[in-house]
C-alpha cells in the first residue's frame, strides 16, 4: 500500500480513539456535576426532605452545554491558531483551558442559585461541596473538550489543507472549526445523555432499590445519600459510573464515528457513492437484528416480573 | 431566614416594561453607531431583557423546556440579525419581532402551549435576541467606524469574519445560553427576579468577553494590528461585567440560602438510605 | 437584484424540509427524565436535543458529499442519522439490561406492535415501561431517517444558492439546479457557503423540533401513542414559521 493510504487508515484510527475519549469523559463530567436528567432527582430531593451532598449542576441539558463548550473552544482555537499563528499543539490546551473558565462560572451559578431557590425546604449550602467539586468539573470537562476540538481540527484540515496533498478529499468534513466542534459537542452530549445517564440515574442514584426492576415513581426524590464510606458525594458517583456507563458512552461515540467515516472513506476510495448506501443499509439491518437478539435474550434470561 | 410561601404569582422587583423601554433604544443606538466597542457592550440591556422574557414565559411551567425556548429565540434572532446587518438594523429588529409574533400566534391558536400573553412574550424574546446578536456580531466583525445605516456594502467583509473563520456560530450559541441560563439555574420554589437578573449580568459578561476575544483573533488574521486597542477594550469591559456579576450572585445567594455552612452530615430520613 | 420567484420557491422548499423535521421528531421514542430512572420507555434525553444530535450527524455527511447529485446527498444523510440513532438505542438497551437487569418493555399496548409478543408481563409495576423494545427501535430509525432527509434538504438549498451567488457569481438561477452536482470546486472555495448553510440548518432543527416538543410535552412512545394524533397541528405551525424563516434566509443568501 502506498504511504498515503496508510496515513488515511491512521487518521481513521486516531479519529475513533479521540471519539472514545470524548464520549467517556463527557459522561463522567455530567456525573461529577450531576447534570441533566438524573439531576431532576437531585433537585427533587430537598422537596422530599432529603438533605444531600451532591453538586447540583443544572446548567442546561448536556447537548446544550457541550455545544457551548465545543463552540467556544473551537472559536478560541481558531483565534490562537489562525490569528496569532501559534502551533496547534500549543493553541489547543490554551483554548480549552480558557473555555473551562466559562464552564466553571456556569457551574458555580447553577449550584448556588439552585440551593438558594430551594431555601423554602431548608437545604443548606455546603461550601466544601462547592469548592471541592469545581476543579474536578473543570478537569473532566477539559479532557472531553480537548478531544472534541482535536477531532474537529483533524476533520477540517484533512479536507481543506492537508499536510500530505495526496489525501485531500478522502476523509473529513469541510465545515469551519468552531461550527464543527459545536456540532460534535451536541452529538457527544446527546449520546452521553441517552446512554451513560441510564447507569447513573437508574442504578447509582437509587442504589437501595432492588436490582432487576425499574424505579417506580413512589421512590422519586429519595436518593441514596449514605454510601460505602460515610456520606456520598459526586466523586463516589464518578468512581462507580466510570466502569460501565462512561465506557459504553465512549464506545457508542467511537462506533458512530467509525461507521460513518468508514462509509465515507470506502465510498471515496472506490469513487462510487452507491457503496455508501449499500454499506449503510447493511449496517442498519445488522443493528436491528442485534437489538432484537438482546431483547429476546434478556426476556428469556430474566423472565417476567414477579 | 424566613421566606414567603411557595406559590405567589411571580413577583417582580423591576417592571418588565421599564426593561423593554431601556433595552430597545440603547441597544439599537449601539448597533447604528457603527463603533464595534459600543455595539458589543450595549448588547447588555438586550440580553437582560431576553432573560427576563424567558423568565416570564417559563414560569408558567415549561420545566425542562427552558433551554429550548432560548434556542428557539436565538435561532430566530441570528437570522434576523444577519438580515439586519445586510440591509438596515431596524429591519432586522422588525423581522425578528414579526417572526416571534407569528410563532406565538400559531402556538397559541393550536393550543400547543397554554401560556397567557404568549404572543407578547414571544415577540419580546425574539426582538431581544435579534438586538443582542446584531450588537455582538457587529462587535466581532465590523471594520472602520462609519455608522451602520445601510449595511450592504460592509456585509461581504463581515461575512469573512463571521463565516470563513466561523465566529458567528459560537456567538449564536453563547447568546442563547446567556438568555436561558439565568432562569434555568434559578428554577425552584424561592425563585426571585432580582437574583435571576444578576445571573443574567454575568452570562452577558461572558458573551461580551467572547465577542471581544473573537475580534482580537479576526484583526490578527487580517493583520490589522493598529485597531487592536478597541478589541482589548471590549475584552476588559466584558471581564469587568462578568466579575461583577459573579460576586453579586455569590453575595445574594449566600444571603438567600436557608443556611450557609462549611460542612455537615445530612440527617437520616425515611425512604432514602 | 433578487428575483422574487426564486425567493418564494426556495422558502417553500425550506418549509417542506421543516415539516419533514417535525414528522421525524414525533416518531422518535423519547422518555425524557423518567427514562433515565428506568420509569418510562425510550431514550433518556429531551426531544429536541436527541433530534439535533441525529440530524447533525446527517448534516455532517451532507457537508462531506457537497459536490454529489442531490438525491445521493439526501439519501446518505438520512442513512447517517438512522445509523447514529440505532447505535444509541442499541447501547441504551445494553446498559439497561446489564447495568440494571431489566428486559425492555413498553406499556401503552399489551402486545408489541411489530413482533406481536406479549409484553405486559415484563413491565415493572409503578412504571410505564423501560428500555427500547423492537417497535420503538424501528420507530426511532425511521424518525431519524426522515429528520436527516429534512435537514439535508435545507442544507442543500442554502448551500447551492449561496455558492451560485458568492463563488460562481451567477445572476440567473434555475431552481432545479439545486439538485444537480457541482463540478470542479475545491473544498477551500466553499467554506463560507457551507458555514452559512450549517448555521441555517441548525436554526431550523431547533425551531421545528421545539414546536413539536412543546406539543409532545416530554414523553412519547411511538406511533401508537395517543399524542401522535396531534401531528397535523404541529406540522402546520412548523410550515408557517419555517416559511417566514425561509424568506429571511433567502434574503441573506441571495
Amino acid at each position: 500500500m502506498a504511504p498515503w493510504q496508510l496515513l488515511l487508515l491512521a487518521l481513521l484510527a486516531i479519529i475513533v480513539a479521540l471519539a472514545f475519549i470524548a464520549g467517556w469523559f463527557e459522561d463522567l463530567e455530567s456525573e461529577i456535576g450531576s447534570q441533566s436528567n438524573p439531576n431532576s432527582q437531585v433537585q427533587l430531593a430537598p422537596q422530599m426532605g432529603v438533605v444531600h451532598r451532591f453538586f447540583n449542576k443544572a446548567i442546561s441539558g448536556e447537548p446544550a452545554l457541550y455545544a457551548f463548550l465545543g463552540g467556544t473552544a473551537g472559536g478560541l482555537f481558531v483565534v490562537f491558531w489562525q490569528g496569532f499563528h501559534l502551533h496547534p499543539l500549543i493553541a489547543l490546551p490554551l483554548a480549552t483551558g480558557l473555555t473551562e473558565v466559562f464552564h466553571v462560572t456556569c457551574a458555580f451559578n447553577a449550584h448556588t442559585s439552585r440551593i438558594a431557590s430551594a431555601s423554602t425546604y431548608g437545604h443548606p449550602l455546603y461550601m466544601d461541596v462547592l469548592l471541592v467539586h469545581l476543579p474536578l468539573i473543570a478537569a473532566h470537562g477539559f479532557m472531553a473538550v480537548t478531544a472534541i476540538t482535536a477531532l474537529s481540527y483533524i476533520f477540517y484540515t484533512s479536507i481543506v489543507m492537508p499536510l500530505v496533498p495526496e489525501i485531500k478529499g478522502f476523509i473529513g468534513y469541510p465545515v469551519v472549526i468552531p461550527a464543527l466542534s459545536l456540532m460534535l459537542g451536541i452529538t457527544a452530549g446527546a449520546i452521553g445523555s441517552s446512554t451513560g445517564d441510564l447507569h447513573y440515574g437508574a442504578e447509582r442514584e437509587f442504589q437501595h432499590v432492588p436490582f432487576g426492576e425499574g424505579v417506580p415513581m413512589k421512590h422519586y426524590g429519595y436518593i441514596t445519600v449514605y454510601a460505602e464510606l460515610g456520606v456520598r458525594n459526586s466523586m463516589d458517583i464518578v468512581w462507580f459510573c466510570a466502569k460501565l456507563g462512561g465506557v459504553m458512552t465512549g464506545f457508542t461515540y467511537g462506533l458512530i464515528l467509525l461507521l460513518d467515516n468508514f462509509r465515507l472513506l470506502t465510498g471515496n476510495l472506490f469513487a462510487n457513492v452507491a457503496i455508501n448506501i449499500v454499506i449503510g443499509a447493511l449496517v442498519l439491518a445488522i443493528l436491528f437484528f442485534l437489538n432484537r437478539y438482546i431483547e429476546v435474550w434478556s426476556r428469556k434470561k430474566f423472565g417476567p416480573y414477579s | 431566614m424566613v421566606h414567603s410561601p411557595a406559590n405567589p404569582p411571580p413577583k417582580v422587583s423591576i417592571d418588565p416594561k421599564k426593561i423593554a423601554l431601556v433595552a430597545v433604544p440603547v441597544s439599537l443606538v449601539g448597533v447604528y453607531s457603527g463603533i464595534p466597542a459600543i455595539a458589543a457592550v450595549l448588547a447588555l440591556p438586550a440580553i437582560i431583557w431576553g432573560a427576563d422574557a424567558v423568565r416570564r414565559i417559563a414560569s408558567y411551567g415549561l420545566g425542562t423546556g427552558v433551554p429550548s425556548i432560548g434556542n428557539l429565540a436565538a435561532s430566530i434572532g441570528v437570522i434576523s440579525a444577519l438580515v439586519g446587518l445586510k440591509y438596515t438594523p431596524a429591519l432586522g429588529l422588525a423581522m425578528g419581532a414579526a417572526t416571534g409574533f407569528i410563532f406565538g400566534h400559531f402556538v397559541d391558536k393550536f393550543k400547543i402551549l397554554n401560556i397567557p400573553h404568549l404572543r407578547r412574550f414571544a415577540t419580546e424574546l425574539a426582538a431581544a435576541a435579534s438586538l443582542a446578536l446584531m450588537g455582538l456580531m457587529e462587535g466581532i466583525a465590523k471594520l472602520g467606524h462609519a455608522p451602520l445605516v445601510l449595511g450592504t456594502e460592509v456585509f461581504s467583509d463581515m461575512a469573512v469574519a463571521l463565516f470563513a473563520a466561523g465566529f458567528a456560530i459560537p456567538i449564536y450559541w453563547a447568546t442563547s445560553l446567556s438568555m436561558f441560563h439565568p432562569y434555568n439555574v434559578s428554577l425552584g420554589a424561592a425563585e426571585r427576579q432580582g437574583r435571576t437578573l444578576r445571573v443574567a449580568i454575568n452570562t452577558s459578561g461572558m458573551a461580551i468577553t467572547l465577542a471581544g476575544v473573537f475580534r482580537l483573533g479576526y484583526l490578527a488574521m487580517i493583520n490589522q494590528w493598529g485597531s487592536m486597542f478597541e478589541a482589548v477594550l471590549i475584552v476588559i469591559l466584558g471581564v469587568i461585567i462578568w466579575a461583577y456579576g459573579v460576586f453579586e450572585v455569590f453575595r445574594v445567594c449566600k444571603r438567600e440560602s436557608a443556611s450557609v455552612v462549611w460542612t455537615g452530615v445530612p440527617p437520616r430520613v425515611g425512604g432514602s438510605k | 437584484m433578487i428575483d422574487p420567484l426564486i425567493l418564494i420557491l426556495a422558502a417553500l422548499i425550506i418549509a417542506v424540509a421543516g415539516v419533514l423535521i417535525s414528522v421525524g421528531t414525533i416518531l422518535l421514542p423519547i422518555g425524557g427524565a423518567p427514562a433515565a430512572m428506568a420509569t418510562a420507555t425510550g431514550l433518556a434525553t429531551g426531544t429536541e436535543m436527541m433530534l439535533a444530535g441525529s440530524g447533525i450527524t446527517g448534516l455532517l455527511m451532507a457537508a462531506a458529499l457537497y459536490n454529489q447529485p442531490g438525491w445521493i446527498i439526501i439519501l446518505n444523510a438520512g442513512i447517517s442519522s438512522a445509523i447514529m440513532m440505532s447505535v444509541v438505542m442499541l447501547i441504551a438497551n445494553v446498559l439497561i439490561v446489564l447495568g440494571k437487569g431489566i428486559p425492555p418493555a413498553l406499556a401503552m399496548r399489551d402486545k408489541d406492535p411489530i413482533t406481536k409478543e406479549d409484553v405486559k408481563q415484563y413491565v415493572t409495576p409503578g412504571t410505564v415501561g423501560h428500555g427500547v423494545p423492537t417497535a420503538c427501535f424501528l420507530d426511532g430509525m425511521v424518525g431519524a431517517f426522515i429528520a436527516g432527509v429534512g435537514g439535508s434538504i435545507t442544507f442543500l438549498t442554502v448551500f447551492k444558492l449561496a455558492t451560485f451567488k458568492m463563488v460562481l457569481g451567477k445572476e440567473q438561477i434555475n431552481i432545479l439546479e439545486i439538485f444537480s452536482p457541482l463540478v470542479g470546486i475545491a473544498p477551500h472555495q466553499v467554506i463560507i457557503p457551507i458555514a452559512l448553510a450549517v448555521l441555517v440548518s441548525l436554526g431550523l432543527f431547533f425551531i421545528n423540533a421545539n414546536i413539536t416538543a412543546y406539543m409532545i410535552k416530554g414523553v412519547i412512545e411511538g406511533w401508537w401513542d395517543p399524542k401522535f394524533k396531534d401531528l397535523p397541528k404541529a406540522a402546520i405551525t412548523c410550515f408557517i414559521v419555517t416559511l417566514v424563516f425561509g424568506v429571511l434566509v433567502s434574503l441573506i443568501a441571495l
